[in-house]
């Protein structure tokens, strides 16, 4: 999520930004050992937006090991965006990554000061000749799990649970609901904005509010909240599509599917494009074709011809044969919620 | 008007009575605090704390009633911290009170990854299920409504009349209200204003910790970081509302979870109103309440000043 605007953690106070060496520093036999430094905004522990890209570092360095050094800043403040990333380019770092598009501004300034060095800013809309731009094209992803959400519903009303009404979220919740109306133009579909991403409690309110308008399958995009959206629909046995990351554990048999989101994975695959020589300054979109998104393992009450169907629906998308265009932003926000 | 009818369902009105309970267990823990002259705005440090421990205790002994005593404990023992600094050492209440309030949100989060670690957070433990009251439950409307419902909104709502007796129909409550409004005239006739301030505040934060605990076992059955997400501030603002009066705190309680409950209905049902008016909508009617009968409205005389014995 392009940094999400959450609410002050006040655990933030007593985690003030470490910076974590985490290789040890015998670089001395490697020569192009490539430094890779990760800024981010929240603390690595939140399971969602930080944790995503915090578990990329950590992909990286397990699965490049000598190659690379890595180390990460947590809960960087806006007044040190740029100090935190100059002082990575001093100690010479050279592929440095900022997360949340909050950023931009700051890596932008940085990265034209070290032309010799990569950057790498998630969600960010900076420009330099060496800051590249990593996006998510969410709305593949969550046109999907749309149809199948309204392939799996029996009623005909189909309900999601959002968190904050920020870009990223409302990107999904639109794309899930054309994927909704492709499926079942007929189909009700009931969306409600908790304005939290960390509040289960109302979470799981909205979710019964849902469920109560006869939704008989949910979708959250809350991260922290929807936790309580999967216990309301583990109460009143109401299947869920999961966030994120594999949700089924949180639900056994209720969760039809989840909407996975490797940031880790695009996090890796932009490392390997330098080491390839191929690094491309600019917008990098990640979208299905790229395994960075991925609809996640089915729960038992999806039958076969759906998997059948939704398979080739992610094969067509990867191949172009489908389009699903990338939303218009402005319009979006200015568009009324619930007006479908 | 077929909208607002699709609104004002059973489902709404047990929402609300579901929203309002927590509410409920932390107002009446703070009007009893500051009747008796302490302003304890550590109340939702206390509620996350007892939320952890509640879940905690239900997790090793089993059993929800057991886990929901231990968060109940854990309430009046972060209280009592709470006491301690701000009666035995005099220090300002405001200042502990938000000490509470930061070391409930670090400590529980550090807390729930040391014993369940980060993976197992969301563990569900033994919780609370709405019980039906035989032959109320059956009754038309009102019984899904107020008769199928956790024995902890039971317990809640019999405290409220049994606080206003405490207050207004006993020597304690006379106590009480002496050492809040005038501690050393209190002092004077043999009241030991610290003893009943100490005896308040542990018992508002065993209050405290019953709405915390209900949040987790009750609502959630997990716990989750930062939980409580603002409702102990809300508690405050409830028994402001209320004029330190568990009656008024009561209704003010169920205002808010009305409004709360009302909100996500009516984005469900698309009331055609900006949702962002309907997420602010439950703060804007306790602000407009405020202002409406706020004028009057005044605490205990010697809310916040630290008695000290001459």
């Amino acid at each position: 999520m392009p940094g999400k605007p959450r609410a002050i953690h006040f655990t933030k106070l007593l985690a003030l930004p470490i910076v974590a060496c985490l290789a040890a520093g015998s670089g001395a036999a490697a020569a192009e050992k490539i430094k890779v430094a990760l800024a981010l905004p929240g603390a690595v522990s939140d399971k969602g937006f930080n944790a995503s890209a915090h578990a990329g570092l950590m992909l990286i360095k397990k699965t490049l090991g000598d190659k690379v050094e890595v180390a990460f800043s947590e809960s960087v403040k806006r007044p040190d965006f740029v100090a935190t990333l100059r002082d990575y380019a001093n100690r010479g770092y050279n592929a440095i990554y900022a997360h949340g598009f909050q950023w931009g501004d700051a890596i932008a300034k940085v990265a034209a000061e070290n032309p010799d060095k990569y950057f790498f800013n998630t969600y960010g809309s900076g420009k330099a000749k060496n800051l590249a731009n990593l996006y998510v094209s969410f709305q593949e992803l969550f046109y999907v799990t749309g149809q199948l959400a309204a392939k799996l519903s029996k009623a005909d009303v189909i309900g999601a649970v959002g968190g904050w009404e920020i870009p990223p979220i409302r990107i999904q919740v639109d794309a899930f609901r054309k994927g909704v109306q492709a499926a079942k133009p007929k189909a009700k579909f009931v969306a409600i904005y908790t304005g939290t991403f960390y509040d289960a409690v109302k979470g799981k309110e909205a979710a019964r509010a849902v469920i109560s308008q006869g939704a008989d399958i949910v979708a959250h995009m809350a991260d922290a909240t929807g936790l309580g959206v999967i216990q309301a629909a583990k109460e009143k046995k109401v299947p869920v599509i999961g966030y994120f990351a594999d949700q089924r554990s949180l639900a056994p048999g209720l969760v039809a599917s989840s909407a996975v989101i490797k940031v880790d994975d695009m996090l890796l695959k932009s490392i390997r494009s330098v080491i390839a020589g191929k690094f491309n300054p600019g917008p990098n979109r990640f979208g299905l074709a790229s395994g960075v998104l991925e609809v996640g393992p089915y729960g038992p009450m999806v039958p076969d011809n759906v998997k059948a169907e939704i398979a080739k629906l992610v094969a067509d998308i990867k191949s172009g044969a489908v389009k699903v265009p990338a939303p218009n932003v402005p319009a979006l926000m200015k568009q009324k919620i619930n007006k479908l | 008007m077929d909208v607002l009818l699709s609104v004002l369902d059973p489902d709404y009105f047990a929402a609300t009575i579901r929203l309002a309970t927590p509410l409920l267990f932390a107002t009446l823990g703070g009007i009893l605090n500051e009747r008796a002259g302490i302003i304890n705005i550590g109340l939702e440090g206390t509620m996350l704390m007892a939320a952890l421990t509640g879940v905690f205790g239900a997790w090793f002994i089993g059993s929800p009633w057991l886990g929901f005593a231990c968060g109940v404990l854990a309430g009046a023992l972060v209280a009592w911290i709470h006491g301690f600094v701000s009666i035995s050492l005099g220090a300002n209440q405001i200042v502990s009170g938000t000490a509470i309030n930061l070391l409930g949100l670090g400590l529980s989060s550090f807390l729930i990854r040391i014993v369940f670690g980060l993976k197992e957070q969301q563990r569900v433990v033994p919780h609370f299920d709405p019980v039906s009251l035989p032959l109320l439950a059956d009754l038309p409307l009102l019984g899904p409504v107020l008769f199928h419902q956790h024995a902890l909104v039971y317990v809640a709502f019999l405290l409220v009349p049994v606080l206003w007796v405490i207050l207004y129909r006993t020597r304690w409550g006379l106590m009480i209200t002496a050492v809040g409004e005038h501690p050393r005239a209190a002092s004077s006739v043999g009241i030991d204003p610290l003893r009943v301030r100490y005896a308040c505040t542990v018992l508002s934060g065993a209050l405290a910790g019953a709405g915390g605990a209900f949040l987790s076992l009750g609502q959630l059955h997990f716990f989750q970081d930062e939980m409580v997400a603002g409702r102990g501030f809300i508690a405050l603002a409830a028994l402001i509302f209320g004029r330190w009066n568990p009656i008024g705190g009561m209704i003010a309680c169920l205002i808010f979870g009305a409004a709360d409950a009302l909100q996500f209905r009516g984005q469900a049902v698309g009331l055609g109103v900006p949702h962002q008016f309907m997420l602010m909508f439950p703060y804007v009617l306790t602000l407009a309440i405020l202002v409406v009968v706020g004028g009057k409205s005044q605490g205990p005389a010697a809310i916040g000043i630290p008695f000290r014995k001459s």
